[in-house]
């Protein structure tokens, strides 16, 4: 048996090249499929787990999938928004109430004479404390934010961005050629994020009004009626004042500016995303879906059920991904057979050489055999270490979906 | 050593029958096989080393009757005491020189490949002048030098007989003689004895006897 393999791996490695594109062919017509089903797989139970940890989901009437991928992966386009008077709303019901304010991202801030330069942006969740504790999340270093301006950060931001603590994150630019747009807002990271595996780990937290000001319906500037800055008051009628535009915004929250930080408007009407609703019971789960059943401008979704159509339809996918992988199977198995055909026809000589020195017909074929079980080995070894290499960068394949999606 | 009596073989749809009515060859004799093409000369040495079996007639080796031995037994025979030198040297052309010679060892496992064996498949290389070939492919080796291999590969394992097709047949005369030259030292040297298919007949003075195929071959009644 030692002498056959000897003599089927010195074959294989003096063909090198043939050898080598057997082993990529087999390895490929294999690992082709496979690799779309573990893709698949990999999809299903990282998006199927978080939505079904998500009994209930909010958002204004529209596309669902959005709703739910951004609300839960906060990947894809902002839902349309609701107001935060569905929040007050829904806050009267059994159950817990979490908005989410979703839209806007944000990147590492320098000092101007850094030498370091990523502006590699992440998605800023502006919520209430009450998310981190529904998604057992913990902090892995600091605290949660507790004021204005505050951050926290998933672990893979952090690794991405090299952010510590006490590190300045500042909010991208929506409209970059708007120049009546807020500033952006600087923003101090307090807390890093235990890893989960989820899309917490790439995201930046921050209390809802944080992100509220980011969308300029709160701001702090100096205050014109101290006697101080009498000169930047232009107009004054009764309670209206007008200000000089000297007067300065503040763009980022300090403990000597947060006294400052109001807002305008009326709080029912501050825009939110999505709002996570967790009922106390299945009762109180089934009355608010009949509730918004026949509403118009409000939907109620069970992402579990959302993320359940979006695979139907991957699977209906995959079924031509599978016709089409077992005809390029066959035919790669037929150019494959016909190779070693031609090759055990152009070997016949060294075969009739091994027999006359006394070596038996069964002796020849193993030695063919033997080569053909290495480069299926090879082949093999090839298809896991791909795979090994699909698990491990799991994540990325994951965002790529949804970049996709 | 080896005994034919009443041999009839014929290749399936030929007309042409080889008949040896007698054939005797001593231990450590040399033998050559001459003939025109097509005589039988191959075909003969085949049969008297247990490749083909004669359709009729009695062949004994070492006082065993190889006409009575399963195909597997033959063989058997064929590793341990016999050695093979074909015209176009047919060594394997993905094995390293040592490899080659070591072969016959990789084919049969009742050949043990030890340390002792590798030693004299070393020394054989160096007593041929291939010292320096050991890991040389066969496509790096001159036609000499692939010949010389071929003799190592029969040789290694001591055998009782050496049979050689037309082993000088793709030499100049120069190496002919060399080859032939070193044959015989080792046939010496191992006390075996020699059957060489031939057509060169200025090589005949190097062998004790010479068989004209001539005088067997026939046309099928």
């Amino acid at each position: 048996m030692k002498g056959i393999f000897f003599l089927a791996w010195r074959y294989i490695s003096f063909h090198r090249l043939k050898s080598f594109i057997l082993v990529f062919a087999m390895s490929l017509v294999v690992f082709l499929p496979l690799s779309v089903h573990l893709l698949i797989n990999i999809f299903q139970k990282s998006i199927e787990e978080r939505a079904a940890s998500t009994p209930l989901l909010i958002g204004s009437s529209g596309n669902r999938y959005d709703l739910v991928l951004r609300s839960i992966y906060f990947q894809g386009e902002e839902p349309t928004p609701l107001s935060q008077k569905e929040v007050e709303d829904l806050s009267e019901r059994k159950g817990a109430v979490i908005p989410l304010f979703l839209r806007f991202s944000a990147h590492r801030f320098y000092a101007e004479d850094s030498q370091e330069g990523s502006y590699q942006s992440f998605p800023l969740v502006g919520t209430t404390l009450d998310y981190f504790f529904w998604r057992s999340l913990e902090v892995k270093e600091g605290n949660w934010p507790a004021i204005l301006g505050e951050v926290v950060v998933g672990p893979k931001v952090a690794e991405n961005l090299n952010l510590r603590l006490g590190d300045f994150l500042l909010s991208d630019q929506q409209k970059i050629y708007d120049i009546s747009s807020t500033y952006p807002l600087k923003m101090k990271v307090v807390g890093i994020l235990k890893e989960e595996g989820t899309a917490d780990d790439e995201a930046i937290f921050t209390d809802i009004k944080t992100s509220w000001i980011i969308a300029g319906i709160g701001h702090g500037h100096q205050d014109v009626l101290d006697e101080k800055n009498l000169r930047l008051v232009q107009k004054k009628e009764g309670s209206d004042v007008l200000a000089s535009p000297r007067m300065v915004n503040y763009n980022e929250v300090t403990m000597e500016n947060i006294a400052s930080f109001h807002f305008h408007g009326e709080s029912q009407n501050f825009p939110v995303s999505s709002i996570v609703f967790l009922p106390k019971d299945h009762k109180a789960m089934t009355i608010l879906m009949g509730d918004y059943l026949e509403s118009k401008t409000v939907q109620v979704v069970s992402p579990k059920n959302v993320v359940g159509e979006l695979m139907s339809l991957v699977f209906r996918i995959r079924i031509f991904f599978d016709a089409n992988f077992i005809l390029m199977f066959l035919c790669t198995v037929l150019f494959l057979s016909l190779i070693l055909l031609l090759s055990f026809k152009l070997r016949e000589r060294e075969r009739k050489t091994f027999f006359k020195l006394g070596c038996s017909r069964r002796t020849v074929i193993s030695v063919q055999l033997a080569e053909l079980f290495l480069l299926g080995a090879f082949s093999a070894l090839l298809v896991i270490l791909g795979a090994w290499g699909l698990w491990q960068s799991e994540a990325l394949w994951i965002k790529l979906f949804f970049w996709i999606a | 050593m080896i005994q034919a009596s009443d041999i009839h073989f014929h290749y399936p749809r030929t007309r042409f029958e080889l008949v040896v009515d007698s054939l005797k060859i001593e231990a450590g004799e040399k033998v050559a096989f001459v003939g025109a093409s097509g005589s039988g000369k191959t075909t003969l040495v085949s049969l008297l080393a247990g490749i083909f079996l004669p359709q009729k007639g009695k062949i004994c080796f070492l006082d065993q009757t190889l006409t009575d031995m399963t195909d597997s037994q033959r063989r058997q025979l064929r590793l341990e005491k016999m050695g093979f030198i074909f015209q176009e040297f047919e060594l394997v052309e993905y094995l390293r020189a040592l490899d080659n010679i070591l072969l016959p060892y990789q084919l049969n496992s009742s050949l043990v490949l030890d340390k002792t064996v590798r030693e004299r498949a070393h020394e054989l290389m160096k007593e041929m002048g291939l010292g320096d070939k050991t890991r040389s492919f066969p496509g790096e080796l001159s036609q000499g030098e692939k010949q010389r291999v071929a003799i190592g590969r029969a040789l290694v394992h001591e055998p009782t007989v050496l049979v050689a097709d037309e082993p000088t047949g793709n030499l100049d005369p120069v190496a002919t003689k060399d080859i032939l030259k070193l044959l015989f030292t080792y046939l010496e040297m191992q006390k075996a004895s020699l059957l060489m298919v031939t057509h060169d007949h200025s090589l005949l003075t190097y062998f004790d006897r010479v068989i004209d195929l001539q005088d067997f071959g026939r046309e099928k009644q």
